[in-house]
């Protein structure tokens, strides 16, 4: 199995290493992976990549400081992941041998799945999403108990992600999706555009050194602006509105994405979040994006959404049977 | 396509880590049911695929049930077709009923008449490969 942006780069080191050394014996010819680039010259990011991991975003306790594992703990962990992910061991007595979806990979839909010795998808000594300040935990305190009781009065009080209208993990940044965790990228001389499949918005992303949008006009997504440096895009996204929030973040947030391309089958993808008025210090994570074969689906969430009304219908039902008994 | 049968079933299950939506917000799981019945109709819409079957009951009188199951994206990667589930295959069904009492339901195993095993991919505990009770 491919063990992702560090099997490459340590084929990669031993590829340099091999030729610096000049060795007596000649290995078999190799032909050197090229980074594909588009006609304007920047490095070619397109195609269909997924997001999938089964690496926490923050690391276990336990781990300390410990930010990689060794190959031989990798693996150990990796099985376990999938084996726990996947396994029918889980569904009782209908498992059976020929349900084994460690076949299939993470999350069953994909048998590709980006693999990384980090024991957390934030980097750094910490592993972990920083302190939120005193003014954050009060607000959010606050936020909770309003909504305490009302979870279900209407459709405006119904998560985003279950009235289709964001993916709650979409971001930026990008997370795993949990399923269907599929994006595709396209590139044009001013504009990058990532398309994800969940909950399948297309991120038009301008390259043309334009500024970002007067701050007053505020959008779900944020306003996404990217320029080169060197071979790697980054992509600084503002403009957030208070409608959606990011593990506690407010408007304020803000997100630097940046995505190298390291081999034909891997882009390493890396974000910084940062928002003042929630966390004591912005933080970064890190994760590979793997090249699979597509097509990404279309995913008309709201088409179908059956679930909203269903969810709705059964709290009015609740409530007259809670009347009824008093 | 010797394998194809088994591959297929086993297709049915999506096992969405984080579903569209909390399985105790729309279902009860103090209402379990298992429903025998005819597929009449399959629809493929996001974010969740529903099957209709129309159930006989004992006195004969056919009351007809929506099933909820996983992403019809999810299905089609894992080989699932329009054809795998066509109306008019009985099966046999076990989930969860809605909260509001209605006809309504979410499929947790699903299993042709003659005893192959389907599973559903859906929000259903024990359904999605989360552990019960969690």
């Amino acid at each position: 199995m491919a063990r992702g942006f560090f099997a490459s780069a340590f084929l990669l080191t031993a590829f340099m290493a091999a030729f610096g050394q000049a060795p007596q014996k000649v290995a078999p010819p190799q032909k050197p992976w090229t980074l594909p680039r588009t006609p304007d010259g920047h490095p070619d990011l397109q195609g269909y990549w997924s997001n999938a991991s089964i690496t926490p975003l923050q690391r276990a306790k336990e781990l300390g400081a410990k930010e990689f594992y060794t190959a031989e703990e990798a693996a150990a962990v990796d099985k376990k992941e999938f084996t726990e992910r996947t396994s029918w061991d889980r569904l009782g007595n209908q498992a059976t041998v020929h349900y084994d979806m460690s076949q299939f990979g993470l999350d069953v839909i994909q048998a590709k799945v980006a693999l990384s010795r980090r024991t957390s998808l934030i980097i750094g000594p910490d592993g972990r999403i920083p302190p939120m300040t005193p003014a954050a935990q009060k607000r959010l305190a606050e936020r909770n108990a309003a909504r305490r009781g009302h979870e279900f009065d209407g459709y405006a009080e119904r998560p985003l992600q279950e009235r289709c209208i964001v993916w709650s993990a979409e971001g930026p940044p990008m997370m795993s999706t949990g399923y269907n965790s599929n994006l595709q990228i396209v590139q044009g001389p001013t504009t990058v555009t990532i398309m994800e499949e969940m909950i399948h918005d297309a991120r038009m992303i301008p390259t043309d050194g334009s500024a970002h949008l007067p701050p007053s006009i505020r959008q779900y997504l944020g306003d996404s602006r990217g320029h080169w440096e060197g071979d790697t895009l980054v992509v600084d996204t503002t403009n957030f509105t208070d409608k959606t929030s990011f593990m506690g973040s407010t408007q304020n947030l803000h997100i630097v994405e940046r995505f190298t391309r390291i081999d034909e089958d891997t882009i390493l993808y890396e974000y910084t979040v940062d928002d003042p008025s929630t966390w004591v210090r912005p933080w970064t994570a890190q994760q590979p994006l793997t090249k699979i074969a597509g097509p990404i689906f279309e995913y008309a969430c709201h088409e179908g959404n059956l679930g909203l009304p269903n969810t709705l219908s059964g709290a009015r039902a609740a409530e007259a049977a809670k009347a009824a008994n008093k | 396509m010797k394998f194809g049968l088994t591959y297929i079933l086993a297709l049915l299950v999506a096992v969405p880590a984080r579903p569209h939506h909390a399985f105790a917000a729309e279902f009860d799981i103090n209402r379990p049911i298992k429903l025998r019945g005819t597929v009449t109709k399959m629809d493929w819409i996001n974010p969740h695929s529903w099957i209709h079957i129309d159930v006989k009951g004992p006195d004969g009188k056919i009351t007809s049930w929506m099933i909820e199951g996983g992403s019809p994206n999810v299905l089609l990667r894992m080989g699932f077709t329009k054809d795998a589930l066509p109306a008019g295959a009985e099966i046999v069904l076990e989930g969860f009923q809605a909260k509001d009492g209605s006809n309504r339901g979410v499929g947790k195993t699903l299993s042709f008449a003659d005893g192959r095993k389907l599973f559903l991919g859906s929000s259903a505990p024990g359904a999605n490969g989360e552990p019960e009770g969690k």
